[in-house]
């Protein structure tokens, strides 16, 4: 339903200085509109009959009971503001939730990625320092390894020449042993 | 009417709505029609202003609306008064008692001075 001789724009988003509460949801907007039209034209159709009844002429009536009924865009911005503040409050509400628990998850990912960088960086010291004390291990098993081969090696050494020092000490037998 | 009537006081509105459909439940046309007529024609409502009014007292759940037809078989959206509303008429008519008073009394002519 339409207004009576209404101009198109009545309901258009270009209202002059009064704040537009849009956007907000579309369909729930589009549901208020047509309310508040349809009940604006309830009333011209209602005050225009009546003012015809009263004996004015058809094109009279639409024009007076306009001029009661007072400026339609004015007064259908002010009633679709305070039937949608509720929507709008609603629609802040959510978009701030939604944001903070962005950046709550956006915090905790990188608090995750910092503290598994740090884990890695420290068992990557941890694995360094196990690899350069198994080294050292290595090595002074190695050197003691070492120090027993030159020890076994030089008893081998003073064996024989104990044992060299023994054959020259004995005397050589004389003669051939008898049969 | 005459042709120089007093405007509505902020929020007076919302209390002649309130007690309008405290009588029975009416539209926006016939709430205008009954204000004026309690009025005798003293009152200048501009109509269309009943409308934020009625959303108003709507959004707060004094009254409730719901549409319907007339007995001119025409559409037309027919507000009731709540329980809610019920209560914040009698805290309003309260209210405007005490104001009334305070205001009469403020306008009272002031006594003659003594010979």
């Amino acid at each position: 339903m339409s207004l009576p001789g209404a101009a198109p724009s009545v309901f258009s988003r270009d209202r002059g200085p009064l704040t537009d509460p849009a956007p907000i949801d579309t369909q729930v907007d589009a549901q208020i509109e047509a309310q508040i039209a349809d009940e604006f034209a309830a009333h011209l159709e209602l005050l225009e009959h009546e003012l015809i009844e009263s004996g004015a002429a058809p094109a009279q009536a639409a024009a007076l009971a306009r001029r009661r009924f007072g400026n339609t865009d004015r007064l259908a911005h002010e009633c679709r503001a305070i039937a949608l503040k509720e929507h709008l409050m609603l629609k802040r509400i959510h978009l701030a939730i939604t944001i903070i628990l962005a950046l709550l998850l956006a915090g905790s990912v990188m608090l995750g990625v910092i503290a598994a960088r740090r884990a890695r960086a420290e068992a990557q010291r941890a694995l360094a320092m196990q690899m350069e004390a198994r080294m050292r291990a290595e090595q002074a098993l190695a050197q003691e390894q070492a120090a027993r081969d030159r020890a076994m090696e030089l008893k081998a050494q003073a064996d024989d020449k104990l044992r060299a020092e023994q054959l020259k000490s004995t005397p050589a037998p004389t003669g051939a042993a008898p049969k | 009417m005459p042709a120089k009537t007093p405007d509505l006081l902020q929020g007076t509105l919302d209390v002649m709505i309130l007690r309008t459909l405290e009588r029975a439940e009416n539209h926006g046309y016939g709430i205008a029609r009954a204000i004026e007529a309690a009025a005798s024609g003293q009152l200048a409502i501009e109509e269309g202003s009943l409308y934020p009014a009625l959303y108003r007292l709507e959004k707060r759940r004094d009254i409730a609306g719901a549409w319907r037809t007339t007995e001119g078989k025409r559409r037309a959206r027919f507000y009731r008064l709540t329980p809610r509303g019920r209560k914040r008429l009698k805290e309003q008519l309260s209210l405007w008692d005490r104001l009334s008073s305070a205001v009469n009394r403020v306008l009272a002519p002031a006594p003659e001075p003594a010979p």
